[in-house]
Formats: structure tokens, C-alpha cells, sequence
């Protein structure tokens, strides 16, 4: 399940970068990139939450919690 | 709590906030590359890059100023904050209080709560601009100072207002929601600046080029009166977080890194979020400008006309994962001004000051300015820092663990800090110098002050 997940999300960010690659080529139009662009992003955010949901996150935040100042810029 | 409560309570979190990090706790490099990375792409990049456009920047200085300037924060992470970090292991606050005592550290945060509150300010007005696409808001453009339309403070007050409760209810899962994000995000970017030269049409660098200059002719109704080139993109670069580097607010991040080296990856943040993030929103401003003449650098509009649904809702992530964290963490400075307050009430605080400020879209039109005032009034503590560390600890951390605790208040550090911020304001405000010039001066300045002062004041063993 969790490899199906991190297959999906990855399928995700493709489908957010590629698009634009080949609207650059002129392999598809601006209609067909916002699609392709929405599904990605839908596909990335839905797969990702699982994934964090559904299993313990392997990230550790280098950050302290309440004392660090947040990269704003 | 008692101090030796708080330090167990610390270690227990895992964040040693009040005392140095151990050796098991130490990450590996990659963690720091990712997080650089990520969390330089945030909402602020919207506008910054559109506003180098129209101030009149050529295409030549925005990238070899980019260039340079990024390269000097890379060094100045990796040689002036990892060093300090990778040996002290300590927050800035939890060294800056065994320097400049806990009184002056409070001061210290209220200036950075402060200042947090109206740069989530400018991230609430840049959310809303994308919220408010269809709710076909008016949107406010450069020339608005106040608020142009019932319809624009309305959706401000909405987005602050989440944000801001959100914020107070508490961090992790903003912060969880933010590393998910980041990723896709600065894929976001990359696909929003290659769509933006598609749709300006461009076969080569020339093309680009006059593309660039005919947009800034637009936008500014003629030749641009800006006198932003080259020193003025590479300080702005190299300052913007100034705070974070020379500054030495990232010695809460490197204290974790097993080496200094680990510095490096500070350039995956600056190349990729303020290289590329940057470079690409202002094309597609460039773009916009082409395609309907709208000069605007709106960035739900902008992103909106380059990739739709993706970017608009890019721009609402990237600022309310940017403004989320700020306000928290405003709230925490207010609260530790007032002791025994509730960090529920201090972060709503926060927050409603931020919503207020975002009202006023001035904040996000002058965030060149904005940003570059708060390197100039927060970095010089840095100096302090490394001043401190290697003229009187000369680099010793043992030196540092086992000082006596600073006085409540060391007024060598105070006035080493007000007279060259003082002066760098005065002349900010009257002489019209532009605010990124200022930290550097103010950094050096703050640091000779400071060793001159505290001359005869040397740390004691406790």
C-alpha cells in the first residue's frame, strides 16, 4: 500500500512538471495543461496525506518547535 | 518550571531548546537539503520577482545579481552560522540569552513578532488575491495603499481569520501540511515560468530580453525611474535573509548538522526558491503584461493566466504555509513579553494584527523595502553572536555551556544593537537609501560596537 502511495504521489508531481514541458514542444494546448496540472495536484495531496496518514512520516523536522524563526522568504 | 525541568521537558520533545543538542540526536545531510529546498519556495517569491520587473531591473542584472548575491548567502550560511552552530549546538535565543541576558532577548523577539505580523500581513493580502478570483473580487493594484473594495476586506478578514485560528490551535499540522506541500510547490514554479515563456512567445535569449525590456516600458509608462541594477538585486539577494544567516537564526537548524559542511545546503533554498521561483514569477508578470497589459503583480491573477487551477491554488498553500508559521511564532514573542499568558490568546493577537496589516495591501507592494528593513533591524544580533564567539569564547563551546547566565539585561549589546540600527532606520526614512544596503554596515558596525563595550566584560566560568 505504502509503495502503491509513493508510486501515485510521484505519478502526481510528474503530471504537475511535464505538462508544461510539452506545452513548451507543442505537444498539447493550455486547456489540456490545466487539466493534466489539476490532476497532479490532486493525485500528489491525496496520495501524500494517506501515505502520512496511513503510516508514521520517516521526516524529522530539523526545526525547533517553538523557539526557531520560520524561513519566510 | 525550573530550569533543570526545562531542560529535561526539552530533551524529552527532542528539540533541546535549552541546552546543546546531543551527538545521537545530530541528522543526516539530506534532511537539510530538503528542507532548504522547500522552504524557500513559500508565498513571498510571488511577489518579489514581479517586483523586480517593475522596478525597471534588466534581464542581465536580475540574473547575475541573482547569481551573485544568492552565492554570497550560501558562503555566509556555511562560514559564518553552520561553524558556530556545528560546535555551540545551541537556538539563538538559548545563546543569545547566555550573551545579552533574557531581558534583552525578549526585546529582541517582540522586534521579530512585530515584524512577522506584517510579513504574514503581505502573505494573508496575496492569498486573498487567489481566493478572490471567483468571487470576481476587484483587485487592488500597485497604486492602492488602502483597501480597494468592501469585496477585498471582506475575503482578507476570511483568510485571516482561518489563519489565524488555525495558528493559534497550534503548529504541527500546519507545519506537517507545509513539508507535504513544498514539493510540489516548487514544481508549481518551474511549470508556471516555463508556461510564462511559452506564452511570450520567445525563441532565444535576445527575444527574451526585448520581450523584458517592452514590459517594464508598460509597466512603467516609459523608461523605468527605478535605479535597481545589478548592486541593488545582489544585495537584496544576498540580505533578504539576513536575518537567517548572518543573523544566526539558523544556528536553531545547523545545530543538528554533524558538520559544518552541511551549511551547503542552504543553496538548494536560495537557487531553487530565490533563483528559480523568483525569475520565474516575474515572466510570468512579463507574461501577463503581453497577453492582456494588465501591469498588476497580483499573484492569484498571474498564476491563474499560466497554469489555472494549480496555480491559484499554489498561491493560497504557498501563503497561508508561509503566514501560518510566521503568526505562530509572532505569538510566541508576544506571549513571553507577558508572563503567564495564554499562547492561545497571544497567537490570536498575532493573527488579528497580521489580518489588519493584510487589509492594506502597502505591505505586499513594499515588501522589497520591508524586507530588507527587517534584515537591517534583526541580522546585527547576529554579530553579537560571532563577535562574542570568536574574540571572547575564541571559539570554545565549553566556554559558552559553562558561562555564568548573562545579566537580565547586558547593555553592551544593547547599544551596540539600537546605534547602528538606529541610524540605518533615520537614514532609511530621511535619506532615501534603499533598506538592503543596510545590513552589512549595520552587522559590522553592531559587532566593533559590541566588543568595544563589553571591552573589560569578560565571561565567566559558573
Amino acid at each position: 500500500m505504502k509503495t502503491i502511495l509513493n508510486i501515485l504521489s510521484l505519478i502526481g508531481l510528474a503530471l504537475t512538471l511535464i505538462p508544461s514541458i510539452l506545452l513548451l514542444t507543442d505537444s498539447i494546448n493550455s486547456a489540456q495543461l490545466t487539466r493534466l496540472m489539476t490532476i497532479g495536484m490532486v493525485l500528489w495531496f491525496v496520495c501524500r496525506i494517506l501515505r502520512e496518514t496511513l503510516f508514521k512520516p520517516t521526516e524529522v523536522s530539523t526545526h525547533a518547535v517553538e523557539h526557531d524563526t520560520p524561513h519566510t522568504l | 518550571m525550573s530550569t533543570a525541568d526545562q531542560t529535561q521537558a526539552s530533551a524529552s520533545s527532542g528539540e533541546y531548546e535549552n541546552e546543546p543538542v546531543p551527538k545521537h540526536a545530530l541528522k543526516s545531510g539530506n534532511k537539510f537539503w530538503g528542507m532548504y529546498a522547500g522552504e524557500h519556495a513559500a508565498g513571498t517569491e510571488f511577489m518579489i520577482g514581479p517586483l523586480f520587473l517593475l522596478n525597471g531591473v534588466s534581464l542581465q542584472n536580475i540574473v547575475l545579481g541573482l547569481l551573485v548575491g544568492n552565492l554570497l548567502a550560501v558562503l555566509s550560511w556555511r562560514y559564518l552560522c553552520a561553524p558556530i552552530a556545528a560546535r555551540a549546538r545551541l537556538t539563538l535565543y538559548n545563546h543569545l540569552e547566555r550573551i545579552a541576558g533574557k531581558g534583552l532577548v525578549k526585546i529582541y523577539n517582540l522586534a521579530n513578532g512585530i515584524l512577522f505580523c506584517f510579513l504574514a500581513g503581505a502573505m494573508i493580502t496575496v492569498s486573498a488575491t487567489a481566493v478572490g478570483i471567483p468571487f470576481d473580487m476587484p483587485m487592488p493594484s500597485l497604486g492602492d495603499w488602502m483597501p480597494n473594495s468592501t469585496s477585498f476586506v471582506v475575503i482578507v478578514l476570511a483568510v485571516g481569520a482561518v489563519i489565524a485560528v488555525v495558528a493559534s490551535l497550534g503548529y504541527e499540522t500546519v507545519a506537517k501540511f507545509a513539508n507535504i506541500a513544498s514539493p510540489w510547490m516548487v514544481l508549481v514554479f518551474l511549470a508556471c515560468g516555463l508556461v510564462a515563456l511559452k506564452q511570450l512567445g520567445v525563441a532565444d535569449m535576445q527575444g527574451l530580453e526585448k520581450v523584458w525590456s517592452e514590459s517594464i516600458f508598460i509597466a512603467n509608462d516609459g523608461p523605468p525611474e527605478s535605479t535597481m541594477g545589478f548592486w541593488s538585486v545582489m544585495f537584496f539577494a544576498w540580505f533578504c535573509n539576513a536575518a537567517m544567516h548572518v543573523g544566526m537564526a539558523d544556528l536553531s537548524v545547523f545545530r543538528f548538522a554533524k558538520k559544518a559542511s552541511y551549511g551547503w545546503a542552504s543553496s538548494a533554498g536560495m537557487y531553487v526558491g530565490h533563483f528559480m521561483a523568483w525569475i520565474s514569477a516575474a515572466l510570468m508578470l512579463a507574461a501577463q503584461i503581453k497577453i492582456n497589459g494588465d501591469t498588476n503583480p497580483v499573484p492569484g491573477p498571474m498564476a491563474n493566466n499560466v497554469v489555472g487551477l494549480a496555480g491559484i491554488i499554489c498561491v493560497i498553500v504557498a501563503g497561508w504555509t508561509t503566514a501560518n508559521p510566521t503568526i505562530y511564532r509572532a505569538g510566541l514573542a508576544f506571549q513571553a513579553m507577558i508572563p503567564g499568558s495564554s499562547r492561545f490568546w497571544a497567537t490570536l493577537a498575532a493573527g488579528i494584527i497580521a489580518t489588519i496589516a493584510g487589509i492594506f495591501p502597502a505591505f505586499a507592494w513594499k515588501l522589497l523595502t520591508f524586507v530588507g528593513l527587517y534584515g537591517t533591524i534583526l541580522a546585527p544580533m547576529g554579530a553579537i553572536i560571532f563577535f562574542d564567539w570568536y574574540f571572547h569564547r575564541k571559539g570554545d563551546a565549553a566556554n559558552l555551556h559553562n558561562a555564568a547566565p548573562a545579566k537580565s539585561f547586558n547593555l553592551a549589546v544593547l547599544f551596540a544593537w539600537i546605534i547602528p540600527v538606529g541610524a540605518a532606520v533615520y537614514m532609511i526614512q530621511t535619506q532615501d537609501i534603499s533598506a538592503w544596503y543596510f545590513p552589512l554596515p549595520c552587522w559590522i558596525a553592531c559587532g566593533i560596537l559590541f566588543l568595544i563595550f563589553s571591552g573589560k566584560q569578560k565571561p565567566t566560568a559558573q
